[in-house]
C-alpha cells in the first residue's frame, strides 16, 4: 500500500492515480477538494437545500462516471465547473419550464454605449451583490459567476455553452449593464 | 489592479455558510464503492459466464479452448478426437456440401 502524502498532489496526477488504481482514496480527495465549491454553487444558482443537496450529488456522480473522458487540455476545476453549471442550469429549465437560459433574445436590445467597468462590480459590497444578482436572469447571474468567481476565459466559457467568444463577450458586457441598472434602482444614493 | 474581488468574497461566504451536507459524501462514496465492486466483479466473471453459456448449450470448454488452438490457415479445423454434441461447434457437419 502507498504511503505517501497524497493530498498535495496536484488535481491531474490525484485523477491519473484514481484511474490507473480505482483506488477509493484517490477520488474521495477530489471530492473533499471540490463539494464544498460545488455544493455552494449548487445553492447559489438554486437556492432551495433539498434541490442542491441533490445537484451536488448527482454532479459528483457524473464526474466519476465520466473522470475517463476527462480531457486534459482544460484544468479539471474548469471541467467540474463546467458540469455543475450546466447541470443547475438543466434543473432551473426544466422547474421553469424556459428554454436556452443564454438565448440571443438580448441581442434585440440597443447597443449599449457605456461599458460597465469591471471595477464598479468587483467593488460593490458583497451582501448588496449578492442581492443584485439575483434581481437579474439567471443565465446574466451564471455568466458573470464564471466570468468573476470562477476565472474561467471567454473561450472556456464559450466552449462550455457552446456559443462563440463574440456572443460570450456581448453576454458579459450586457449581464453587467443589468447588474449595474439594478443596483442604481436598488440603491439610488449610491 | 484592485484585489477587491466581492464575486470570490460571495464565494467564500457560500461555503462557510452552507457546507456540503456529510449525506452528499456518504451517498457519492458509497455509490462509487458499490459501482467499483461491481465492475470488479464482472471483470472476474464475465468470462465466466460466457463458459456458462456454452455448456448450456451442450458444448464443453475444454473444445472451446481446443477449436481455438486449433484453427488452422485457410479455415480448416484440426481433426477433433472428443465426440462433442451433435449442433456443436466442432462436430463436422458444417463442412458437408453436396
Amino acid at each position: 500500500m502507498e504511503t505517501t502524502d497524497i493530498s498535495t498532489e496536484q488535481d491531474i496526477d490525484v485523477i491519473r492515480k484514481y484511474l490507473a488504481t480505482k483506488d477509493a482514496r484517490y477520488f474521495t480527495l477530489l471530492y473533499r477538494r471540490y463539494s464544498g465549491k460545488v455544493y455552494g454553487k449548487c445553492i447559489s444558482l438554486l437556492k432551495e437545500e433539498n434541490l442542491a443537496r441533490d445537484a451536488a450529488q448527482d454532479i459528483f456522480m457524473k464526474i466519476f462516471l465520466n473522470l475517463g473522458q476527462f480531457a486534459e487540455q482544460a484544468k479539471f476545476s474548469t471541467w467540474v465547473y463546467s458540469i455543475t453549471y450546466n447541470f443547475c442550469i438543466d434543473i432551473i429549465r426544466k422547474k421553469k419550464k424556459m428554454g436556452d437560459v443564454f438565448s440571443d433574445d438580448m441581442e434585440r436590445l440597443p447597443d449599449l454605449v457605456d461599458e460597465v467597468h469591471d471595477e464598479a462590480l468587483l467593488t460593490m459590497q458583497a451582501d448588496r451583490l449578492r442581492v443584485v444578482l439575483d434581481k437579474i436572469p439567471i443565465g446574466d447571474k451564471a455568466i458573470l459567476l464564471m466570468k468573476y468567481q470562477d476565472d474561467l476565459q471567454i473561450k472556456e466559457i464559450a466552449d462550455m455553452l457552446d456559443k462563440t467568444e463574440s456572443a460570450i463577450k456581448m453576454k458579459i458586457k450586457r449581464a453587467k449593464h443589468k447588474a449595474q441598472m439594478v443596483y442604481d434602482e436598488l440603491y439610488p444614493d449610491e | 489592479m484592485s484585489t477587491t474581488n466581492s464575486f470570490k468574497q460571495l464565494m467564500e461566504e457560500d461555503e462557510l455558510s452552507f457546507p456540503p451536507p456529510p449525506e452528499i459524501e456518504e451517498h457519492v462514496l458509497g455509490s462509487l464503492q458499490i459501482l467499483t465492486m461491481m465492475g470488479q466483479a464482472m471483470d472476474l466473471y464475465i468470462p465466466k459466464v460466457f463458459e456458462m453459456f456454452i455448456l448450456t448449450l451442450g458444448g464443453t470448454i475444454k473444445e472451446l479452448d481446443q477449436n481455438v488452438s486449433n484453427e488452422l490457415p485457410g479455415g480448416m479445423t484440426a481433426p477433433d478426437m472428443d465426440s462433442p454434441a451433435p449442433g456443436t461447434a466442432g462436430s463436422g457437419e458444417e463442412s458437408v456440401t453436396p
